[in-house]
């Protein structure tokens, strides 16, 4: 039954599939901007997730501030969080948490010694209500907070309650305190809310375009994993954003700061690789008590310095991102990689015949994708062809019987010897041959990561297949893997979802095309495939609010 | 707030008079002064809590043989409720149907079973949980709707607030207690009350909040507009907390300040998960007995545990899948000793509830906990014969002491049952096969 | 499930990838290494180890007679306490070198204490400092010593590192160098406590405390040359940065591959220790756990076998165990 069903899944992707060899882009401009008589899919708001409500306050308040990050549970859809967001709610143990971070974070930003930052004016007195200060404060700070213009009377109702709560504490600053304490708590602020013109700004046939603030928080979220700076809200306000001119202008801005981009890139690689789970991922440490939490934060650090080094500094191209072997180094990993550092984070080169190249070489993905005490072929294939080649793999039957995997099950020695034992199960075998050749690529790495050449004394082997391409062992399979066309089908789909907050629509399949003909053609430049998606109809407009109902049935 | 107010002098007028209503559930009645309502009528609140433990029991070992009252106590279970019989329902044979959903054994079960619905991925939460609709009616008067609590780390306690949402657990006991006993907690009685000024700008900031947000309502598309409204459900539970925090707090009998944990180990050896699990079930109490919430949800293991003996490389998890049946036993000894350890925690919670006297009663009589696990016989992730318990008849709301056979029902119709005891108006309950209509007759008094 | 409505168009893109794969394959990139990957190296021949345990050298089958000890520094504990009794190691076999090339009984000659039996068989080999274990209580196997300085590797108190080089084989070589040197960093220590293999850690620049041995490796036993040994940056909980000194010293060792990539090292550092550098490097940690003031001073005087100047007997043949594993040394460039 289950195996029925992936099949038929896999002949759907099959006869949609010919028509991706488009024309390469012609101009200096994106094939994919050109399109823009789609109804691109609705309008996702999206509650910030653990990572963004943080750099979200230290981009506005400073990276010094001290509070809780909040507790609510950031789950994932089609392998992201930032998908799994636009479901999301508030909880009430959600909310109480971020009532006290906001409180934290207000009293911080109002306390005697940082309050200059923000504050232009004095009070009269310290003890009493002052509108105009309170206001200058209201109108200086508020929109930055809630990436929003204030609405007409908004500003009067902030004042009063600072006024309010003047009074009732004796202190102009715990006043302000309040007030910042409630945008802080606005779903405003708690999620990036996107609005759309009325259906007459733009034509029928192409939806509704987004607005300069909605815009603003898209370009920020998706290339800087934070909130717009004060530059872009300016350029929102005056209307900039709203020419395709003022809008490219921002883009380019946005762009051209690698420090900033770096950290949207980290936050996106962060999340599809997962890496958050990294740190509760379970480990034997009576079997590896090298795994420490010095080597976690690390290999963490290690992926996200590489693939920012390789995209972005380097400008390299995408695909070389699992052949590449250049990465950075510590003396916590240099156990686990069993070679020499003399310095933290010097720049490393994998030897030019060894067995680790590319980002699914490193210590965070083998030691993530492994079970605590051993290494899973299973979850690392699996991961790849879900996240990596956007090839889902359904769940195993309930009642599976994993005792053949074990070592001492007497049923093989190497997890190679294993696996073919209930490969040979064809309900298995439907998944498992596509699952297990991969996985079992990376066979040379424990559940650590370490590099091994036997396991119960024999030598293992780490042949296999991906789609048509056979290799000898995991040396041969990087490269497959970065020629496999699906891998960079999959990363203009995972990103463009990643980008808009939601999964595409029908009508936009076409524009996912041309996004991957331009990076084709464009060498797999990643920032490039970053600027292209932003330029797109489908980043810049939705259909509307999004309905309960009329989702249902599809776009 | 000013309704609310109407609505409790009305009340309040009425217990004077004895003659409570039904209609509305009766113990609400008492919550705005409660704690002289208290003293003078001798009525309790009912409490509500869920229970659940990963990858089940032995059934041999575990299901009683005979139904109805005075039920027969194989080992495992009377590891679980010896001394408490006559107060726990067993409830046998329930499943946990998938309407033809992928079976994702280490988290359909209990989304079923406290949902109603199948999850169709890992991590799919497909709607809001039943503990969080009883809380809706019983909760919303204390400081906290409910508590959520995890022993094993697990980011939730499987309850959900709605789809996509699930409710974040405490995983730290040190956190919980700074969340309860912390800033803000007061026993009744100790001294003469005087609101703090800061709580009231607290209410105001949310106020303020709701107002500004009103706005944003109308700009929103229908399906955003519910998660809104969780929004604002949210924001009215916080305003609760503070009203109760401007009330002079009840002076109850039974509750005291607990002293700060000392220390706690979070690891995921078998001892401090149990150790984590008690000081949760400690502090739980203390805040039932204060009346500081009348929900709460723990986990002690999730299904995908990774717990383990001290020594040991292989977790929980990993032993029901690898570890032989052996023939003689009829079970797997090594995952067994798992069982028994839930077992041992689930009777620590009853010894803990039933160690406070309310009236006449204990706390436990004064609650309804309700106790599942994800599957029947550990090595097969199975969804039929889902082991339930029912400890406590929440005030007289549940029969108990009986074991009860589903034959093959949903347990879903736990769920109704329990909504329906504590006055949540449902009448079915649940998604295509997995709905029902049908209460557990023999729990209804 | 809202979520899951739109799905059909994310699937249907991913066919897209599924179709087009062009079947090829990419042979000329798979590198051909035909399933031969080499495992990480470092350098040719080069081979760090890190301490991880030192102690005294406690021989196998030390028994207690079943008399009383002599109080032969006139010390007032001895005798007091009845259950301190004379250890027996007439026989036993001691894991050392004959250091003066001798076979000594304890009336010989100059400064002659009796030789002990090795554990190959022959005669002559030196441990003169066995007496002082002796007569001193908390030094004595299982007394307090052992987790003083058994343990200082691993709380970052005494560490050092060994590198071998110029080795072809780990089992017979002719000719390595052994190069021994305090670190100046504490190497990574893992969820145990204990010292994680592999860790690199810098050498100290000091070459006075930097001793180089010459070797040969005989069916998988390292035996040194005598040399010369000094080591620094000793701590000892409550005495720091002392220099270890051993004249004439020679190491024996044998390797254990305890996993893939991972070598042990158990080795003994024999060579004579002057009683003064004994005195300064652990006297005061051995009054501190419980010697008598002045025990240690007795005992060196009474059980110094070897003479510095070939007139007055003060240095005592000493044995060190040490176990290490593989691990990286760094900052030789600094240090040369």
């Amino acid at each position: 039954m289950r195996g029925t069903l992936f099949i038929l899944t896999c002949l759907t992707l099959t006869m949609a599939g010919c028509s991706t060899t488009g024309s390469p882009s012609t101009g200096p401009d994106s094939t994919a901007a050109g399109l823009d008589d789609y109804v691109p899919g609705p309008i996702a708001m999206r509650r910030l997730t653990k990572n963004q409500y943080v750099s979200t306050m230290h981009s506005l308040f400073g990276a010094d501030l001290q509070f809780f990050p909040p507790t609510e549970v950031d789950t994932r859809v089609e392998g992201l969080l930032s998908l799994g967001a636009n479901a999301a709610t508030i909880t009430p143990a959600g909310l109480e948490r971020y009532e006290s971070s906001a409180r934290q974070v207000a009293s911080q930003v109002l306390s005697p010694d940082r309050r200059g930052r923000l504050l232009g004016c004095m009070p009269e007195s310290p003890t009493d209500a002052d509108d105009a200060c309170a206001t200058e404060f209201v109108v200086g700070v508020g929109p930055r907070v809630l990436r929003r213009a204030l609405r007409e009377g908004e500003a009067d109702d902030y004042v009063a309650l600072a006024r309010e709560a003047t009074q009732e504490l004796g202190d102009f600053y715990r006043g302000l305190e309040s007030v910042l304490a409630s945008w802080l708590l606005s779903a405003d602020f708690l999620f990036i809310q996107e609005r759309a013109h009325p259906l007459n700004s733009t034509s029928e046939s192409a939806g509704r375009k987004l607005t300069a603030e909605t815009l603003a928080s898209r370009l920020s979220y998706f290339l800087w994993n934070s909130a717009p700076d004060a530059e872009l809200l300016e350029a929102a306000f005056a209307g900039e954003l709203d020419t395709d001119q003022g809008y490219r202008a921002q883009l380019e801005r946005l762009l051209s700061n690698d420090e900033r981009l770096g950290q949207g890139i980290r936050a996106l690689f962060n999340d599809l690789y997962e890496l958050d789970a990294l740190e509760t991922a379970p480990k034997d440490t009576s079997a590896f008590p090298q795994y420490t939490m010095g080597v976690i934060e690390d290999a963490k650090e290690q992926t996200l310095r590489t693939v920012v080094d390789h995209l972005l500094t380097r400008r390299a191209d995408y695909r070389d991102l699992f052949t590449t072997r250049q990465t950075f180094m510590t003396k916590n990993l240099g156990p686990i990689y069993g070679i020499p550092v003399s310095e933290d984070w010097e720049a490393y080169e994998f030897p030019q015949e060894g067995a680790r190249a590319g980002i699914l070489s490193h210590v965070s993905f083998l030691a993530l994708h492994a079970r605590s005490a051993r290494s899973s072929a299973v979850l690392r294939g699996e991961f790849i062809l879900d996240s990596l080649l956007c090839t889902p793999i359904p769940a195993p039957p309930a009642n599976v019987n994993f005792e053949a995997l074990e070592p001492n099950s007497g049923l093989g020695d190497t997890a190679r010897e294993r696996l073919a034992v209930h490969r040979s199960d064809p309900n298995c075998a439907v998944c498992h041959d596509l699952m297990d050749p991969i996985g079992l690529a990376f066979e040379n790495f424990d559940a650590i990561g370490q590099f091994r050449t036997q396991e119960s004394g024999v030598t293992i082997e780490t042949y296999g297949q991906i789609d048509e391409t056979e290799y000898d062992d995991i040396t041969g399979f990087y490269p497959a893997l970065r020629n496999a066309p699906r891998l960079t089908t999959c990363m203009v789909l995972k990103l463009y979802m990643y980008a808009v907050g939601r999964l595409p629509a029908i009508s936009e399949n076409e524009v996912l095309e041309a996004l991957e003909a331009d990076f084709d053609s464009g060498g797999y430049d990643f920032v490039r495939l970053m600027e292209n998606i932003a330029l797109t109809h489908g980043f810049r407009a939705t259909s509307g609010p999004r309905e309960a109902e009329a989702e249902e049935g599809g776009a | 707030m000013s309704k609310k107010l109407g609505r409790r002098r009305v009340l309040h007028g009425m217990i004077g008079g004895a003659a409570v209503s039904v209609g509305l559930p009766y113990f609400d009645c008492l919550f705005n002064n409660h704690g002289t309502a208290l003293a003078q009528t001798g009525a309790f609140p009912a409490r509500f809590g869920t229970w659940f433990w990963g990858c089940g029991m032995n059934p041999a070992r575990w299901v009683p043989t005979t139904e109805g009252s005075g039920y027969d106590l194989p080992p495992e279970l009377a590891q679980g409720i010896d001394g408490f019989q006559d107060r726990v329902s067993v409830l046998t044979g329930f499943d946990t149907p998938l309407n033809g959903e992928t079976n994702h054994p280490h988290y359909a079960p209990p989304t079923v079973t406290l949902a109603g619905q199948a999850p169709t991925s890992p991590t799919d939460v497909p709607r809001s949980t039943f503990d969080v609709e009883i809380a809706n009616i019983i909760g919303a008067s204390t400081r906290f709707r409910v508590l959520d609590v995890t022993a094993d780390g697990q980011g939730s306690a499987w309850s959900a607030q709605s789809a996509g949402t699930p409710s974040p657990a405490e995983s730290s006991p040190i956190a919980l207690y700074q969340r309860v006993f912390g800033t803000g907690f007061q026993v009744g009685g100790d001294e003469p009350f005087v609101p703090d000024p800061a709580v009231m700008v607290r209410k105001s900031v949310l106020s303020s909040v709701i107002d500004q947000t009103k706005a944003l309502e109308s700009e929103l598309g229908s399906h955003d507009r519910q998660r809104l409204d969780q929004y604002f459900t949210s924001i009215r539970q916080l305003e609760n907390q503070l009203d109760v925090l401007l009330r002079e707090p009840p002076d109850l009998p039974a509750c005291f300040m607990p002293n700060e944990p000392g220390g706690e180990n979070l690891a995921q050896e078998i001892t401090q998960v149990i150790d984590t699990h008690n000081l949760f079930v400690d502090l739980l109490t203390i805040a039932l007995a204060c009346d500081q919430t009348r929900v709460f949800n723990i986990n002690l293991w999730r299904i995908f545990t990774d717990v383990r003996f001290e020594g040991e490389s292989t977790g929980y998890h990993r032993l029901t899948h690898d570890e032989f049946v052996d023939p003689a036993l009829g079970y797997q000894p090594l995952s067994q000793r798992f069982v028994i350890k839930a077992m041992d925690a689930w009777r620590y919670l009853l010894t803990q509830l039933d160690s406070i006297q309310e009236g006449d009663n204990t706390l436990l009589d004064n609650t309804a906990v309700f106790a599942h696990s994800g599957t029947e016989f550990p090595k097969d992730h199975g969804t039929k014969n889902i082991p339930m318990l029912i400890a406590g008849s929440a005030g007289g709301r549940l029969n108990t002491g009986l074991h009860v056979r589903g034959a093959g029902s949903s347990t879903s119709r736990a769920a109704l049952t329990l909504q329906q005891a504590f006055g949540v108006p449902v009448v079915t309950w649940g998604d295509r096969n997995i709905q029902t209509s049908s209460p557990i007759g023999e729990l209804v008094p | 499930m809202i979520v899951q409505a739109q799905k059909p168009a994310a699937l249907l893109l991913i066919a897209v990838l599924a179709a087009c794969g062009d079947s090829t394959t990419s042979s000329d990139n798979t590198g051909g290494a035909g399933g031969t990957i080499p495992a990480p190296t470092v350098e040719e021949g080069v081979y760090d180890f890190l301490a991880t345990e030192l102690n005294f050298y406690y021989p196998e089958g030390l028994s207690e007679s079943d008399t009383d000890a002599t109080n032969l520094c006139g010390l007032d504990t001895i005798t007091d306490n009845t259950t301190y009794r004379p250890l027996l190691f007439d026989d036993v076999v001691v894991n050392g070198f004959d250091l003066d090339d001798a076979v000594s009984t304890g009336d010989s000659g100059l400064c002659a204490q009796a030789d002990y039996t090795g554990i190959d068989g022959s005669s002559g080999v030196d441990y003169g400092f066995l007496g002082i274990i002796d007569m001193i209580r908390p030094i004595r196997p299982d007394q307090v010593a052992r987790g003083v300085l058994a343990n200082a590797p691993s709380e970052g108190l005494i560490n050092f590192g060994i590198r071998l080089s110029g080795v072809e084989s780990l089992e017979n070589d002719d000719s390595v160098e052994v190069f021994v040197a305090p670190t100046s960093e504490v190497p990574l220590r893992g969820t145990d406590g204990r010292i994680i293999p592999r860790s690199s850690v810098p050498i100290d620049p000091n070459p006075e405390w930097q001793t180089t041995f010459r070797g040969q490796i005989v069916d998988g036993v390292l035996t040194t040359e005598p040399a010369d040994f000094t080591l620094g940056n000793i701590d000892l909980i409550i005495v720091f940065d002392r220099v270890l000194e051993l004249r004439g010293a020679r190491i024996r060792a044998t390797f254990t591959e305890i996993r893939e990539g991972v070598i042990e090292v158990d080795s003994i550092l024999a060579g004579w220790w002057s009683n003064d550098n004994m005195i300064d490097t652990i006297g005061d940690i051995v009054l501190a756990i419980g010697a008598n003031d002045g025990e240690l001073q007795c005992s060196a005087e009474m059980w110094a076998d070897g003479s510095s100047d070939g007139t007055s007997c003060d240095m005592t043949s000493m044995i060190f165990r040490t176990v290490s594993v593989s691990g990286f040394l760094t900052g030789f460039e600094e240090a040369n």
